[in-house]
């Protein structure tokens, strides 16, 4: 114990995360229903194959034992991820590539081992590859062993798995297959992996064998209409594919999703499925809505942060004063206590159902359009001071996503997912519920109960309820002064985007196994796409 | 400027042999010790903070009890933080006003198992992420061993405290057992280190200052002052130099380049040409802002030193305006963590000064009566006002009250389930006033901590905000329950006086159970506050999970669309088959609704026909339940033999209850993977006598065909793919396993009919439904498919039989061990029949081959010889074994 007052340490971790609002799960389980089985993050059929042969491979070798431990199934894992990455680091093909990080050792023998290639993730993380390519989560290439200590390949994972064996067989020498087949041998000298490697399983190119089976997985049309994940997948795939078809020249990813938002595909009009396709759309549209809305809650979370580090704003009180000149609003005057009421009046004669609401948005998209108001506030938010458009913007995509909301509620599809979630999550519903118990009040008692309840109570909630990891949510704070930011300086405060959808990946997998076509080469978001 | 504690006399760590390095925090601190109980005091509080750090960590530490006092303008801060779960609940956060200042004082006190154990923590920082470490603090971490007259100066202070005239604090009998604990360290302790610990409850800290430097010999020569904020003429630091008498100031300033510093440089020089400048040397990450207050006189004597919340301002310091607290410390030399800097810009700050200070709050009591009794920490007017009761989501309660001359009021919350809330907030309303404060719960809070967080988990559980730690806790409990009730079930009489008073406590529960179920108004209450009721009857084992289960049941068996306020129930929609609704059962419930205008009345009453679909699950269960230990309890010597795998299973059970019903139904593919993956095997693998078979099988069967359905799904496109197909299915089918594994668990004969009649039964229940994808004969038909699958053995027996080869196609999908093992055994049956022996796996200790002398039983210590593992295995999986001599052993079929 101390024999003097000391100058007490500083927390070990700063404020870290990236749900401060805890909306992010309503969207993601949103995405989980139209896209099931795919992150943000795969985009390459390699890697299925890839896992699914060291699954393979590591079954048929162990087969008829009694035991296998786990440990043996990571150290084969770690050996062919390594070669893997050292072989298409070699031969420039490792963009994108899981792993490329990793730091080849210099010595003559190397070890094959993460720990030698200074490495942590997998290709089977479950922020990179594991959730698609198991069975549960994903495609189905792999599921867990019966004892449960290793993944063995389902029969689709097979197929793949021997279309790369025989790639492998073909160009490796027999001492090179026989080191990357090999349980036990983890180190060789590192000119052992040299080009064969690349030409046998290149990250480049996949064999037509491998994109078919990939592909039967990925889009299996003929569940369509059924209420299983894969089911799902091949309805807004087959979707997206026919929106391509409708598009008079190719598109990229945000035009398409706008493009499915908007426009049913003609073509699906006399799908034996067509009510399917119908409530693809409309799940499509909430997902697009409820994006705008998490978004702009979180720019006004970003805008809280800003102005609590570059004003002399403490309290909930203050971050009103500032927010209601941006909105040309004074407290308590006349303009203050109809301005809600008359912002929803106005939106409510936009549009009688969700149908003439989105051909608004089509035709004003400035003020009704939820994707170009999110493309406005995504820029708006990343000015390095409290910008002056970001409240305006977030209040005008807040009100327009209740009136969907509303329009939803009214929708036969959408009537109950629109409210669906826990109420903290503050699905789309609820918050139409809440604005419309609001809509006498005036606009600065409901901003206060906006900033006060959803932005700041929220987040100190949520970072309440996360701190099981012993790393910390907080980034607001109370102190003499009242609220303040706790963040070490600006550049940490929070600039918020849309989650990705999905699609992108999609689209960069469809293409790969040829349901699609990628026209032109740049990456995912800027290139262009249409239809096969 | 630190020593570590190596050298203290303090006995439990002059036995460590490496003393670890000295804590340089408060969540150090109490990482560093187990403590039972902790108290703070603070100026600004951040209840985020005090959940998200300083909670886990004083849990992690055994502590089980956490009080809080708060001047008014934290406790009403805090207000804000309406989404924090445990105010309340799992720790109590009391206001405390101070008519003419603020309550300012930051000190925590952390009791060990023996009060010599005890630690006091007196520094500049707030219960605040800043204030633990954020900002530049100092803190003092003081023990009896070593300053016990600190401790006795604490409890004078904290007994002063209520009875000051100008302090007003809420529920002191809460808290008064701190002082008295604090003299009892004392008692323990002595004064080996020259600290006071200083307050300002009767004379200001500048005059208690000045006292000790006079008392001191020598001449004082410098004076060190380092605050965040200061009096805009420097006066109370004027003061104490002039009457010190010291010759040079020295002004502490911020050491975050760009930061401004309070301290008034002009007016300082103006009497004192020579002014030093310095700045604190933290360990680590100076650039942070400045928030230490440091007093301290350097002179021939050595120093004084005057470390806490003191600011260098006239109230603060230099008046009994405030409540404020310190620790005043004698050091034989100028203190060292000190570096010459630049002046600074000067930037004036006196102590911010809140909009909001004369705004009153309150603070309530809900008391086990369901009495909410509250009172208004400002003068008030006395008579009627407006309540409002509101959780986070929702307002639950507005009604009149009266307040009272001395701004007490009660109101009795009648049918209001209070339990299932989580954090209230009470609100007073009277024309512009208005007054708001936490609830707290009485009930809830006196209950011990594990009991206090399996309440918080049922809560968040059922309201769909769990966290990973709710599902431990939940876990936690049902392990360690189910681990009693086996424990208490299958004790004997000649067990010994221990196992006695367990038998007996099951008994009290039982019997505090009979009478609570018979209370009249104990029925009507909620679920969830039977569970509380529970809780504080100390209710164990079988009678605590009923309460758990019923708490979280119920509610999850309420749909949204049955809610108040639930969207669904207000539309006139009528949702056709969508399968990317995430609403379970949306289509189903829809399709009884013939005319929306009935709606309402159809909705209360589904809401009633789920209600008891839930419970008749759950009651059905827990029946089954009741009946294994009704026999354990007719039958102890069947329990003892039986207990090590009835615990197995009965865990997997109740695990399975709570991940497919509660924690993942809005998982279903985590729920399968868990059920396929963890639960079969387990359940599988377990020797159960044939009556305990009987209440599992119906698990075993729905599960089983929600596993073969997945495996069908996976499969789907693959069936009509002729060519390869069927080898990739052979060399990796997972049903094959299954239809093992449903076969072991009936012992060899599986009641197709019955499996099946069982597995779509269990399918159709709404909990379970969701495993596939609402495909119940889909799923019964997959697992049709799978119990018809012919297994290594009956395909290597059929071919014995009809004394064939067996080829390489019939092999062609097991691996190439096994596959080659069957042909060589093949052959061998037909060209050498001798060579191959059928076995019964009861019987056999030895090989056939008579001359083989390779060993087939092992002996583990204390335990008779058993058939070795490997041989045991492969016969039992495969059906053949090849001895190392060459005898080939097939298994005969079981009975």
């Amino acid at each position: 114990m101390s024999r003097a007052p000391f100058f007490v340490e500083p927390h070990t971790q700063e404020s870290e995360g990236v749900d401060y609002l805890g909306l992010r799960a309503l969207n993601l389980s949103m995405m989980d229903a139209l896209l099931p089985g795919l992150n943000n993050v795969v985009s390459m059929i390699r890697p299925f194959t890839l896992m699914s042969w060291v699954a393979w491979r590591f079954e048929e070798t162990v087969a008829g034992r009694p035991t296998v431990s786990s440990k043996e199934f990571e150290v084969f894992k770690q050996k062919v991820e390594t070669v893997y990455v050292m072989s298409q680091v070699q031969a420039g093909h490792d963009a994108g590539l899981p792993g490329r990080q990793q730091k080849v050792p210099t010595t003559d023998m190397i070890r094959f081992q993460f720990s030698a290639f200074q490495r942590q993730g997998s290709i089977l993380d479950a922020a990179l590859y594991g959730p698609a390519i198991k069975s549960l989560s994903g495609l189905g290439f792999l599921s867990a062993s019966d004892n449960g200590v290793f993944l063995k390949p389902t029969p689709f994972g097979r197929e793949l798995a021997l279309a790369l064996d025989g790639r492998l067989r073909e160009h490796l020498t027999k001492e090179q297959y026989e080191f990357i087949s090999s349980l036990n041998a983890i180190d060789a000298p590192g000119n052992l992996i040299d080009e064969q490697f690349d030409r046998a399983w290149s990250l480049a190119e996949v064999s037509v064998q491998e994109k078919e089976t990939f592909k039967k997985r990925l889009f299996q049309p003929e569940l369509i209409g059924q209420r299983n994940p894969h089911a799902r997948r091949a309805a807004v795939l087959l979707y997206a594919i026919e929106s391509l078809r409708a598009v008079e020249s190719p598109v990229n990813e945000a035009q398409l999703r706008s493009v499915m938002a908007y426009r049913f595909p003609p073509t699906l009009l006399a799908h034996p499925h067509a009510q399917t396709f119908r409530q693809v759309q409309r799940h499509w549209q909430l997902l697009q809505v409820r994006q705008a809305q998490r978004l702009a809650m979180e720019s006004l979370f970003g805008w809280v942060e800003r102005s609590l580090q570059h004003t002399r704003a403490a309290s909930v009180e203050d971050l009103v004063n500032l927010a209601l000149p941006t909105l040309k609003l004074q407290a308590e005057s006349p303009m203050d206590k109809v301005y809600l009421h008359q912002q929803m009046t106005w939106l409510r004669g936009a549009g009688a159902d969700l149908d003439e609401l989105f051909a608004a948005g089509q035709q004003d998209p400035e003020a009704l359009d939820v994707m170009t108001l999110c493309d406005k506030l995504e820029t708006a938010v990343k000015n390095k001071g409290p910008a002056p458009d970001v409240v305006p913007l977030a209040i005008r995509l807040l009100l327009l996503s209740a009136r969907y909301a509303e329009a939803f509620r009214d929708d036969e599809i959408t009537t109950q997912e629109v409210s669906a979630g826990a109420r903290f999550r503050l699905p789309l519903g609820v918050w139409a519920e809440f604005l419309g118990s609001h809509e006498s009040h005036p606009f600065s008692a409901l901003l206060h109960k906006v900033l006060g309840s959803f932005i700041v109570s929220q987040h100190l909630g949520v970072a309440a309820a996360r701190s099981g990891d012993e790393k910390s949510r907080m980034r607001l704070s109370i102190e003499d002064r009242g609220l303040t930011s706790v963040l070490s300086n600006s550049k940490r405060v929070l600039v918020p985007r849309r989650t990705a959808d999905r699609l992108g990946s999609a689209l960069a997998l469809m293409s790969a196994c040829g349901l699609t076509q990628q026209v032109s080469a740049s990456g995912v978001q800027q290139a262009t796409f249409s239809a096969a | 400027m630190r020593e570590t504690s190596s050298g203290s006399s303090d006995d439990d760590e002059q036995v460590k042999p490496q003393p670890a390095p000295a804590p340089l925090s408060v969540l150090e601190v109490i990482a560093a010790g187990k403590w039972k109980r902790a108290f703070f005091t603070t100026y600004t509080l951040s209840l985020t903070y005090v959940e998200s750090h300083v909670l886990p960590a004083l849990r992690r530490s055994g502590c089980d009890s956490l009080i809080i006092l708060s001047d008014i303008a934290g406790y009403r801060d805090s207000l804000m933080e309406q989404r924090c779960q445990g105010v309340g609940r799992d720790y109590s956060v009391l206001p405390v006003k101070v008519s003419a200042g603020i309550f300012h004082p930051k000190l925590a006190y952390l009791e060990g198992a023996l009060p010599e154990q005890d630690i006091l923590l007196v520094g500049s920082g707030n219960l605040t992420y800043p204030g633990h470490g954020g900002s530049i603090e100092v803190l003092e971490v003081l023990r009896p061993s070593v300053a016990a007259r600190a401790f006795t100066q604490c409890a004078e202070f904290l007994e002063l405290l209520p009875v000051a005239n100008h302090v007003k604090v809420a529920q002191v009998a809460a808290w008064e057992h701190v002082a008295v604990r604090m003299r009892a360290a004392a008692a323990t302790g002595a004064d080996t280190e020259d600290v006071d610990f200083v307050h300002c409850l009767l004379r200001s800290a500048q005059a208690q200052m000045l006292d000790a430097a006079r008392s001191l010999s020598g001449h004082w020569l410098e004076l060190l002052v380092l605050s965040p904020y200061h009096h805009p003429e420097a006066r109370p630091i004027l003061q104490l130099a002039e009457q010190t008498g010291v010759s040079q100031l020295i002004a502490g300033v911020p050491c975050r380049s760009n930061e401004p510093s309070a301290y008034p440089f002009a007016h300082v020089r103006s009497h004192f040409q020579s002014l030093r400048i310095m700045q604190p040397v933290p360990q680590s990450k100076p650039q942070r802002s400045l928030h230490a207050k440091w007093f301290e006189l350097r002179g021939e004597a050595g120093a004084l030193v005057l470390t806490g919340s003191f600011n260098a301002t006239d109230t603060s310091f230099a008046s009994t305006d405030n409540v404020e607290v310190g620790v005043l410390r004698r050091l034989p030399q100028p203190s060292a963590c000190w570096a010459e800097t630049q002046e600074p810009v000067y930037q004036a700050g006196e102590f911010p000064q809140r909009r909001d200070a004369k705004r009153p709050c309150l603070f309530a009591v809900l008391s086990e009566a369901r009495e909410l009794q509250g009172v208004m920490l400002a003068s008030s007017v006395a008579g009627p006002w407006d309540l409002t009761l509101e959780s986070a989501d929702e307002v639950l309660l507005c009604e009149q009250v009266d307040l009272d001359e001395a701004g007490r009021f009660k109101v009795t919350l009648g049918q209001l389930d209070t339990t299932r809330i989580g954090t209230l907030q009470v609100t007073l309303q009277r024309d512009q006033t208005r007054a708001r404060g936490w609830v707290q719960f009485s009930q809830v809070l006196c209950l011990e901590a594990r009991s206090r967080r399996v309440m918080d988990a049922v809560f968040r559980v059922a309201a769909g905000m769990q966290t990973a730690q709710d599902a431990q806790a939940l876990l936690d409990i049902i392990a360690q329950e189910s681990s009693r009730q086996l424990q208490i079930t299958g004790i004997s009489a000649s067990k010994t006086q221990q196992d006695k008073r367990e038998v007996k406590h099951a008994e009290i529960s039982g019997a505090a159970f009979a009478a609570l179920r018979s209370d009249a108004e104990s029925k009507r209450a909620s679920s969830q506050e039977s569970l509380l009721h529970a809780l504080n009857a100390g209710a164990r084992g079988l009678d605590l999970l009923d309460r758990i289960m019923d708490g979280l049941l119920p509610r999850l068996g309420e749909r949204r669309e049955d809610r108040p306020n639930g969207g669904a129930s207000r539309s006139g929609g009528r949702a056709a088959h969508d399968p990317f609704s995430r609403v379970p059962g949306s289509d189903r419930d829809n399709d009884e609704d013939e005319d929306a205008g009935k709606k309402s009345k159809s909705g209360n009453k589904k809401a009633e026909q789920n209600q008891r679909r839930v419970a008749d699950v759950y009651e059905a269960l827990h029946k089954r339940l009741r009946e294994v230990n009704n026999m354990l309890l007719r039958q102890p010597a069947l329990a003892a033999a039986a207990e090590k795998a009835k615990l197995r299973l009965l865990m997997v059970w109740l695990g399975t209850a709570l991940v497919h019903q509660v924690g993942l139904l809005g998982e279903p593919d985590a729920a399968l993977a868990f059920l396929r993956e963890v639960w079969m095997r387990e359940v599988c693998a377990v020797q159960l006598p044939s009556e305990d078979k009987a209440w599992i099988a119906r698990h075993v069967c729905g599960v089983a065909a929600a596993c073969a359905h997945s495996w069908r799904l996976d499969d789907v496109s693959l069936a009509g793919n002729a060519g390869g197909s069927e080898e990739f299915r052979q060399a990796t089918d997972p049903r094959r396993e299954l239809r093992r594994r449903v076969s072991a668990f009936y012992g060899g004969n599986v009641p197709v009919d019955i499996v099946l009649a069982a597995a779509q039964d269990w399918l159709d229940d709404p909990r379970t439904t969701a495993l596939v994808a609402e495909q119940v004969p889909q799923a019964v038909e997959a697992l049709r498919e799978v119990l018809s699958l012919p297994t290594e053995r009956h395909i290597l027996l059929r071919a014995l039989d009809a004394r064939a080869p067996l080829l390489k196609q019939d092999v062609a999908g097991f691996s190439s061990e096994v596959a080659g093992l069957f042909r060589r055994l093949s052959a061998a049956h037909l060209n050498s029949p001798s060579r191959v022996s059928f076995v019964d796996l009861r019987r056999m200790v030895r090989c056939p081959n008579l001359r083989c002398s390779y060993p087939y039983m092992t002996a583990r210590k204390g335990r008779a010889p058993e058939l070795d593992s490997d041989i045991n295995w492969r016969l039992k999986k495969f059906g053949a074994f090849q001895c190392k001599c060459g005898q080939f052993l097939v298994a005969s079929e079981p009975s």
